[in-house]
């Protein structure tokens, strides 16, 4: 049964932000990670020298460890609709799943999104 | 020691991600000393002049491949790196691509027992169900990884090969790449990698030989890739060469992150050197007293006989002094000069010039002066006045808005201005002041007086021409009065009945009910008693009504 975490539209300065964490389900194999790349003050309207780096973690213990497991540099820019990343949850019980949002560049960005465990 | 699987990374399905410009995954090696051989896809409308680079743990990885073109076009391209002695544990694998391309995918295999890498072979097809690269003689302790990279989906990878992991991103929408997929292929001459596609597509294909410890087998074009796509075969530049020589057990050891300072120097030591150094003068001898070496200049070894040294005998000192090769300094040479000082001259003749007796006028004037040239101004052809305004002109600026504790009345926003806390001075005086210094007059000292006599003081009062003021006091002079004779008191006639006395109204009107018909300003004040009641008698007191009025009767006399 696929899960579907909204990443609400949110201005992110420059640094770093965690979302999350999610309880992915124990038959859930797979994330997806969306990130709309057209909303207002987003990646598509702003220069390459803005970017967003994506990871998406994962932890099995209750979120005392995070382990990457998929990861991807969004830079600005006119670059279709969405950024996505896609990759396999590493297997386990009672996995949660952490998006951790880098800025960097000259100014703020914003983002709006989803992750969806399937 | 044959090269064995260890794991893949991140897992079976790989990893992608669409518009981005890197990809980063974990790999965890089970095995410790582990190669590792990284394959990721890069696809665009374009890719002329993009260029991609990997790590591991933040540490660049060799690459085995350049940018292998799918069908040698600029629309997406395949490329492996490689890298030997990853510890065990998760490793962060990160790809990245100098432009962000529609999409990337990729994925990692580790190994065991590996000791090095082969060149690659590569392979570029085009418009076809299978993609496919060949490499030979490999050995049979080796394994091959093999990496494909297609425009539409990797739907199998051809037996003998397994697949390790396969990633389907973009399916039919990839420009040339899009999908990707990984294999390994035991090792033993010619080993050919395939996959075969969703439909008929551009692809390419590297291949990857990791060779046993001590194995270092060249990879060469293969036919079958020939027979299949009907395409001259280019191998492409071998990437950097790989490590012949087996890996040192453990971990690589970091780089330091902070500056490692010098061992020791060496000292420079002078001793009895003449002449071959450029030096010019004489060189210091010897010196006469044996210092002693505070530490020794190098190892000694003492008292060990025998099986130690290398055989043959030591070499002969030279018998000639062997000149220093460079100067162990920087020496600056230079000749030496000898000046002579000239001979004194004769004074000049003559007479010295006398001081000068005036003073010589000052050359310029002591203090700035403005020298300016006269213009004349010609005043302007008389004209027209302006005539006036014929509407209120409006102040250009107001003087000065000034709040003074009144809030709301302007409408200016905000705090109105507090009352000032200490006295306000008077911008200007109230009225006009004017202020003298009193003067203290002298009279002249001995000045004669006017001429004349006094005029007398007059002898007679004079009157005074008009009152010094308005006064309202006035002059009474005492008046005698004369009262005038008394006049007859006339008593009014009393017309009551009963004899006109009150006894006999209030008879009466104890008779008849009523006051009788009499003159007001007689009888007593109040009710009348009844006519029921018994008659007071002269002089008594009591009450009557209803509201106990108190009366009095008069006595019989009264």
């Amino acid at each position: 049964m696929a899960s579907t975490f909204i990443i609400p539209l949110t201005t992110l300065p420059v640094g770093t932000r965690n979302l999350g964490p999610a309880a992915a389900g124990d038959a859930e194999r797979s994330i997806l990670l969306t990130i709309d790349r057209t909303v207002a003050g987003g990646l598509n309207s702003l220069t390459p020298a803005s970017e967003v780096q994506a990871d998406v973690m994962q932890s099995g213990d209750s979120g005392v460890t995070w382990r990457l497991q998929v990861g991807g540099t969004m830079p600005g820019g006119v670059l279709g609709n969405s950024s996505t990343l896609r990759v396999d949850l590493f297997p386990g019980m009672a996995r949660l799943l952490r998006v951790t949002l880098t800025v960097s560049g000259p100014s703020p960005v914003a983002v709006a999104g989803s992750l969806v465990t399937t | 020691m044959a090269v064995a699987f260890d794991a893949v990374g991140p897992s079976s399905a790989g990893a992608g991600g669409t518009s981005i410009s890197s990809l980063s995954w974990t790999h965890t090696n089970v095995a410790g000393n582990a190669a590792l051989t990284v394959g990721c896809s890069y696809d665009n409308s374009t890719d002329a002049g993009v260029t991609a680079t990997c790590k591991v743990d933040s540490v660049l990885i060799t690459a085995a491949t350049g940018n292998v073109e799918s069908d040698a076009q600029t629309a997406g391209f395949a490329k492996a790196w490689t890298a030997l002695g990853l510890a065990s544990g998760a490793r962060t694998v990160l790809v990245t691509y100098s432009s962000a391309g529609a999409d990337l995918e990729g994925g990692s295999v580790s190994y065991t027992g590996a000791g090095g890498f082969a060149a690659a072979a590569t392979a570029s097809g085009t418009l076809s169900t299978s993609a496919s690269v060949t490499v030979t003689g490999t050995a049979a302790s080796s394994l091959v990884f093999g990496f494909a990279a297609a425009g539409d989906s990797i739907n199998a990878t051809s037996a003998p090969a397994t697949s390790r992991f396969v990633n389907n991103l973009v399916g039919s929408a990839g420009n040339s790449t899009g999908n990707c997929a990984g294999s390994t292929s035991a090792g033993g001459g010619s080993v050919t990698c395939a996959w075969t596609l969703a439909s008929s597509t551009n692809s390419a294909a590297i291949e990857v030989t990791a060779a046993a410890a001590g194995g270092s087998p060249q990879a060469q074009p293969g036919q079958t890739w020939l027979r299949r796509f009907h395409h001259r075969q280019v191998l492409l530049p071998p990437g950097p060469p790989a490590a012949a020589a087996p890996g040192a057990a453990g971990t690589i050891q970091p780089a330091p992150t902070f500056p490692q300072p010098r061992r020791r120097p060496a000292r420079a030591v002078w001793a009895g050197i003449s002449g071959s150094t450029g030096i010019r003068g004489t060189s210091q001898p010897y010196p006469a007293a044996q210092f002693p070496r505070r530490k020794p200049a190098r190892a000694v070894w003492a008292k060990i006989t025998g099986g130690i040294s290398p055989g043959g005998s030591p070499q002969e000192w030279p018998t000639v002094p062997i000149p220093r090769l460079r100067p162990a300094r920087a020496v600056v040479e230079f000749t030496p000069v000898t000046t002579t000082n000239q001979v004194p001259a004769v004074a000049p003749a003559g007479t010295i010039q006398p001081p000068p007796t005036l003073t010589p006028p000052r050359l310029r004037p002591a203090r700035a002066v403005v020298e300016f040239t006269p213009v004349t101004t010609t005043n302007l052809v008389p004209g027209q006045q302006q005539p006036p305004p014929t509407f209120p002109q409006p102040r250009r600026r107001l003087v000065r808005a000034v709040i003074r504790g009144q809030a709301g009345t302007i409408g200016i926003p905000g705090k109105p201005q507090p009352e000032p806390t200490f006295p306000q001075p008077r911008r200007k005086p109230a009225r006009a002041v004017i202020e003298f210094t009193p003067v203290t007059t002298v009279n002249q000292a001995g000045a004669a007086g006017p001429a004349g006599t006094l005029q007398p003081r007059p002898t007679l009062t004079w009157p005074r021409k008009r009152p010094a003021r308005a006064s309202t006091a006035l002059l009474l002079h005492p008046v005698r009065t004369v009262n005038q004779p008394a006049a007859p008191l006339v008593v009014p006639v009393n017309p009551l009945p009963n004899g006109g006395s009150t006894e006999g109204a209030l008879w009466e009107m104890a008779r008849t009910g009523k006051w009788p018909e009499r003159p007001p300003g007689f009888g007593p004040v109040g009710p009348v008693p009844s006519s029921s009641a018994v008659p007071p008698k002269p002089g008594e007191r009591g009450w009557v009504g209803k509201r106990k009025r108190r009366f009095s009767w008069p006595k019989q006399d009264e």
